[in-house]
């Protein structure tokens, strides 16, 4: 898919920030005709951020009534995933007589894969219910330094984790 | 004779079902695929949380780019002859490394630097100091990096610091872009309708110098 370069608006409250690592391990050995194989580990380093989007909150999910508020806020949904280069290390690296050291592309290509599996865990890390409770305390500060007193925050039926 | 030749019809036919059965439950490569060489595929390990961390960041701008960076330094390996108009000089081999980066810059208001004297209230009037606009990330993951040429030798150091110029880079171009100003403004318009739709009518809204 063509990919739209440029700026773009957005209306997220980032809430949580989860800092993980994990270990990327990869043997070369499934190629039928390459004689000898190649090992891999690769340690890193990622940034998970969380939290909720504002765009999604319309008038019909605030209920005011003098000093009592009620607000239905979306869902948590995954903001961005980052994983520095620097954060990126061999470990180590074990490689045949008649193979070739990974190359730069090899080593990117397994990290993207590492990438794939840390994005796709992020629902079993926990990372959505922290940042639900820190917009839920986040917000419910706001609205008391805005004068109110009774504030009831939930959270919409609907779940749409998607990025 | 004809009985040889029809033993060997079957035989090659059983050959032939064999092999497509095995190529269906993948114990054998395709016919297209045999000589293509299998993808390096990463074991499912487990992921360990380091740090859970509380974020008030109103993401407002987020700036996507591509660019390109090359190194090049002289290599080991053969020296190749320069034609030049008075004959050929010798010129040691060069080492190239030209990576395509996709990133993108996040940017936004931190929320967490309000305090309690930037917030005024009086009946439906309320009046806002907002932290500036900031860079929150300049993200370029490893699934945004395509190593174009790689010629000769090259260290993980030396790549990462290619890669590490060209997060600099896109984050220079985003600031080019007026990123922070784009981000101040739209920070302003959520604010705003989130007063509004939480009952004030008269909003005042300051972004700090």
């Amino acid at each position: 898919m063509q990919q739209v370069l440029g700026l773009q608006k957005m209306s997220d409250l980032a809430t949580a920030e989860y800092v993980v690592t994990k270990i990327i391990k990869a043997s070369d050995n499934k190629t039928w005709y390459k004689v000898g194989d190649r090992k891999i580990l690769m340690s890193c380093k990622a940034s998970l951020v969380a939290g909720i989007d504002l765009s999604r909150l319309t008038e019909k999910d605030i209920k005011i009534d003098g000093e009592n508020i009620s607000l239905t806020l979306p869902h948590a949904k995954l903001i961005y995933i980052n994983i520095k280069p620097e954060d990126i290390q061999t470990v180590f690296q074990e490689v045949s007589l008649f193979r070739t050291n990974f190359s730069s592309q090899e080593k990117d290509d397994l990290a993207a894969q590492a990438e794939k599996q840390i994005k796709e865990s992020a629902d079993s890390l926990g990372i959505f219910v922290t940042a639900e409770t820190n917009a839920s305390l986040f917000i419910n500060n706001f609205l008391q330094k805005e004068g109110f007193k009774n504030i009831n925050i939930n959270f919409s039926q609907a779940k749409n984790r998607l990025q | 004779m004809a009985k040889l030749f029809k033993k060997i019809i079957i035989a090659a036919a059983l050959i032939f079902v064999i092999i497509f059965l095995f190529q269906k439950i993948s114990w054998l490569p395709s016919f297209k695929n045999i000589f293509r060489s299998q993808p390096v595929v990463i074991d499912e390990t487990p992921i360990i949380i380091k740090e859970i961390n509380t974020l008030a960041q109103l993401v407002t701008v987020t700036f996507t780019d591509e660019v390109v960076m090359d190194t090049a330094k002289v290599g080991n390996g053969m020296p190749s002859l320069l034609p030049l108009s008075i004959g050929t000089i010798l010129t040691p081999s060069v080492d190239k490394l030209v990576i395509i980066g996709r990133g993108k810059v996040i940017a936004g208001t931190d929320l967490k630097q309000i305090k309690e004297k930037d917030v005024f209230v009086t009946g439906d009037s309320i009046h806002v100091n907002l932290p500036a606009a900031q860079i929150l990330q300049t993200i370029v993951n490893p699934s945004g990096f395509e190593t174009f040429i790689e010629q000769g030798s090259w260290s993980e150091a030396a790549a990462t610091s290619l890669k590490v110029k060209i997060r600099d880079k896109i984050t220079k171009q985003a600031l080019e872009q007026q990123i922070l100003k784009q981000a101040n403004d739209r920070s302003l318009n959520i604010i705003e309708v989130f007063l509004r739709n939480t009952g004030f009518k008269k909003i005042g809204i300051t972004i700090s110098s």
